[in-house]
């Protein structure tokens, strides 16, 4: 029988390993991903839409420096793929000029529109005196200047090639954008970076100093740094767990089946989940290494267990049930992430389950067969940590512990805001500062996405919406390009106006009292491929809003939506963190209602009530420490319920020998979250932090309230 | 001896034309040769000419030299043109980029030509991009020592504008 289920067992593995490898799930790296649902997927284009560009900024003493510098980098960034971002200004003037019969700038129609000509004829004349004005047309082509006007009032504050001066510094801006290709490929976009941040260092000398901003350079910092600590993370841990088991086991062989049962797990893991969704996250990967850490007790369990004068298949009896309820237990714990609205807690939950189901099959089904072939000389048996406290002690441990759990109740806060997740280094936050100082970009900016029938649809809603801002700068298609309504009605404007002001000023200039005619101006990519990244979909485009802080009438405009990407998303994992804690008191009561069928329900309150404190203790700790409870840590309390109630059952079912199974799992995890506590990742070094409280406090607990004659 | 002397007035007669008419060099080399201007308040008068048309104005001016230039019109009209309009914005640009010794950014857009004589200096700006040659002919910048005497926009629509400063350091 057992050998049939070997066979089932290998089988089902190769099946499901043959068909996640033949269509391989593709790996998402969006954060934002993890909290965003794919039906707001405006959101995440919104939040992708920098995602290729890189900023720099030089900054030097003297302007000639600043000048020299942006020259040396200019000429080497085109050698490292870096395409400058540019407008031919020559070709979109002569479409202007074609069209210009429908063009007027806002504050013109407006006086247009109010007949107020004085106005308009008061306008041309400043323009012809001012001294460094200049006509863009002949003044009998356009004798009102109303041309030059709208091109005038097109361009932003900041040419692109000019020096800054800023607090007595003098600065140039550099914008580049990596080619589609290289910005899909985390691998490939990394290694242009660090080619960049390379070219950077060599020229950041003589008082001269060059910063680079944006989401590639930040990726980068952040991927190489946790590389680096994940690396060493890992290391330190293989270390630590090989000191561990050689010191009690005094033999290496042991960790070649443990190790191969967590290979497993993790393989059936992945190919589980890569059949089940279309993309995994990268945090499922993260999360998901915490497998290795529920997985290892069930191999310790068997190994302290498995003495000289037993075989295997009598030490699988003697743990069957420990395992099993502990197994059961888990799958508990993790099947109700699945019923979540995340994804990502999806993903977890099936990545979870099926690793821990195949560990705890391999351990029942081929540890009896492999440990034939170890030898552990484990002839004496004896408890090696056996921790009792007595009675007094235990008081005042749990008394301390419950006072610390209230007291820092009162202190708890949260914070949703996912920028807090990542804390980049002290030199790219500067460069970011000095950056949006310098380029004066409000850091309050909104996008309200607009959707329509058609271009002109969408159009003339930007038009709407724009009439809405009031003094609100924005950017948008329309401010390059009237809809075809609006430059019929300034055609019409702009006829009335020659028609009622043939004066002698214009007639001494021989000016035609006609409206040039010519074609409407349209978009298509070939001519304005500098307004393609404000285009969402073929009739869908973005308006981007700047301090602009009355969202409520544009909210009201049937096919738009509006969007503080900022508030947005922090809304979202408010929404999932809530969601998230919501599910651990279903998750506490389905656990009670299954230990107690099986251990009567005065025995499950035991059982459970560790894992219940340690989650309590870990929050008081949390707000004693004035560390803002984040999604992420309510993740963590889901884990904690996982690691730490196997601490109970075993210690509540087993031999005295698992206790030592028990202690040497605890520390192996805790040791492990703590190196990751340590990491400058926020998001995996608040995991960490969690884990490691969490998981020793219920190990004492369990300790405590479960006493050794339990 | 007569062929020494032609060839000595030959001589002369080029390293003359070469200082005199000006030279084509890169805008590095001509930035350092730029005087630094300094921050300075003046009056200006203003002569725009295109064909017979000729319009006079005239009236304060200030040069800031991290900003650039704000012309207070005093007649016929009264008005003031900042920095910050964009009305102004490309030939202020320009303005600038001569004060700041932007070469990189001058260098990109015209071809340059500096002249110097004594104290005297004048800085002749030819645009090499199209969209800026269909629309402006050349900026000639002149000054003495530290300060802009005159500046000439020479534009293909507008005619020509000379305006003339008298000023006094602040």
């Amino acid at each position: 029988m057992k050998n049939f289920l070997r066979i089932l067992f290998i089988g089902l593995f190769l099946t499901l390993a043959f068909f996640a490898l033949k269509n391989p799930a593709k790996t998402e790296t969006n954060i934002l991903r993890t909290v965003v649902p794919q039906k707001q997927s405006n959101l995440l284009d919104l939040s992708n839409m920098y995602s290729a560009k890189i900023n720099v900024l030089i900054e030097g003493e003297e302007p000639e420096e600043v000048s020299d510098t942006a020259d040396k980098f200019e000429k080497l960034a085109v050698q490292n793929n870096l395409k400058s971002i540019s407008v031919d200004g020559n070709k979109i003037l002569e479409l202007y000029k074609k069209s210009r019969g429908g063009l007027l700038s806002k504050d013109t129609a407006k006086l247009l529109e109010k007949n107020d000509y004085k106005k308009v004829k008061e306008n041309t004349i400043e323009m012809i005196y001012n001294p460094l004005g200049f006509s863009l047309l002949e003044p009998e082509e356009d004798p009102f200047l109303l041309f030059t006007d709208y091109i005038m009032n097109l361009g932003d504050n900041i040419n692109p090639d000019s020096i800054i001066n800023h607090n007595d510094k003098y600065y140039r801006i550099l914008n580049y954008e990596f080619d589609k290709n290289i910005a899909l490929s985390p691998a490939l976009l990394n290694k242009q970076v660090k080619k960049i941040i390379k070219l950077q260092k060599s020229l950041s000398k003589n008082g001269v100093e060059v910063y680079l901003t944006g989401t590639p350079v930040h990726s980068y910092y952040a991927s190489s740094r946790s590389m680096i600590e994940i690396n060493l993370i890992g290391i330190i841990s293989a270390v630590f767990v090989l000191l561990l088991c050689l010191n009690y086991f005094k033999k290496v062989q042991v960790l070649i089946p443990i190790a191969g049962s967590i290979l497993c797990g993790a393989l059936t893991g992945y190919f589980a989940t890569a059949l089940m969704f279309p993309a995994i996250h990268v945090l499922t990967f993260v999360f998901s290494t915490t497998l290795i850490g529920i997985s290892v007790d069930y191999s310790l369990h068997y190994f302290v267990c498995k003495t000289e004068d037993k075989n295997g298949e009598d030490v699988i009896k003697d743990i069957f049930r420990s395992l099993s309820v502990s197994l059961l237990t888990t799958i508990s714990a993790f099947l109700v992430l699945y019923f979540s609205h995340t994804e990502l807690l999806r993903q977890i939950a099936v990545f979870t389950i099926t690793g821990l189901v195949t560990v705890y099959l391999f351990v029942v089904l081929f540890y009896p067969l492999i440990s034939q072939k170890i030898d552990l000389n484990n002839s004496t048996p004896q408890v090696r940590w056996n921790f009792a406290f007595s009675p007094e002690k235990t008081k005042k441990i749990l008394i301390a512990m419950a006072i610390i759990t209230l007291s820092g109740m009162f202190f708890v806060k949260t914070n949703d805001d996912i920028r807090s997740m990542y804390k980049p280094s002290k030199k790219l936050v500067e460069a970011e500062k000095t950056f949006a100082e310098v380029a004066g970009i409000n850091p309050k900016t909104s996008f309200v996405v607009v959707e329509g029938k058609n271009l002109q649809e969408v159009l003339e809603k930007e038009e709407h919406i724009a009439t809405l801002l009031g003094n609100t700068k924005y950017q948008a298609i329309s401010r390059y390009i009237p809809s075809i309504k609006t430059q019929q009605k300034n055609r019409a404007l702009m006829q009335k106006l020659y028609e009622t002001e043939i004066s002698p000023y214009t007639t001494a200039l021989s000016a035609s009292s006609k409206v040039p005619a010519g074609d409407y101006l349209e978009f298509s990519k070939e001519n304005f491929p500098f307004l393609e990244n404000f285009f969402l979909g073929a009739n869908k485009t973005l308006m981007i809003l700047y301090d602009f802080d009355n969202p409520d009438v544009i909210k009201q405009i049937p096919g738009t939506e509006y969007y503080n990407v900022r508030e947005d998303i922090s809304n979202l994992v408010k929404e999932c963190r809530v969601n998230c804690a919501k599910l651990l008191i279903p998750v506490f009561i389905l656990l009670y209602a299954l230990l107690a069928a099986i251990y009567k329900p005065e025995n499950a309150v035991k059982i459970i009530l560790p894992s219940l404190c340690a989650c309590l203790f870990t929050t008081g700790l949390l707000g004693l420490l004035h560390i803002e409870l984040n999604l992420f840590h309510v993740i963590a309390m889901f884990l904690i319920i996982g690691f730490s109630l196997d601490y109970s059952i075993f210690r509540f079912n087993g031999e005295k020998l698992v206790r030592d199974a028990v202690f040497m799992s605890c520390m192996t995890s805790a040791f492990s979250f703590f190196l990751l506590s340590l990491t400058g990742f926020k998001l995996i070094s608040s995991l960490g932090f969690v884990l490691t409280t969490g998981l020793l406090s219920s190990y004492i607990l369990s300790l405590l309230l479960i006493p050794k004659e339990e | 001896m007569k062929k020494i002397l032609l060839i000595l007035l030959v001589l002369c007669f080029s390293l003359n034309t070469a200082t005199a008419f000006g030279s084509k060099k890169n805008a590095k080399e001509i930035a350092e040769q730029i005087p630094e201007l300094k921050n300075v308040s003046c009056t200006f008068t203003q002569k725009k000419t295109r064909g017979d048309i000729e319009l006079n104005s005239g009236g304060n001016f200030q040069f800031i030299k991290d900003k650039g230039v704000v012309f207070e019109t005093m007649y016929p009209i009264h008005m003031i043109t900042g920095y910050e309009s964009p009305r102004t914005k490309h030939i202020n640009d320009i303005i600038l980029a001569v004060a700041k010794k932007d070469y990189t950014y001058l260098d990109k857009n015209f071809d340059l030509n500096f002249t110097k004589l004594d104290d005297r200096w004048q800085l002749v700006l030819n645009p090499k991009k199209d969209v800026i040659k269909k629309h402006l002919h050349s900026v000639t910048i002149d000054g003495s020592k530290e300060d802009i005497d005159r500046i000439f926009i020479d534009t293909v629509n507008s005619g020509q504008t000379e305006i003339l400063f008298e000023c006094g350091k602040n």
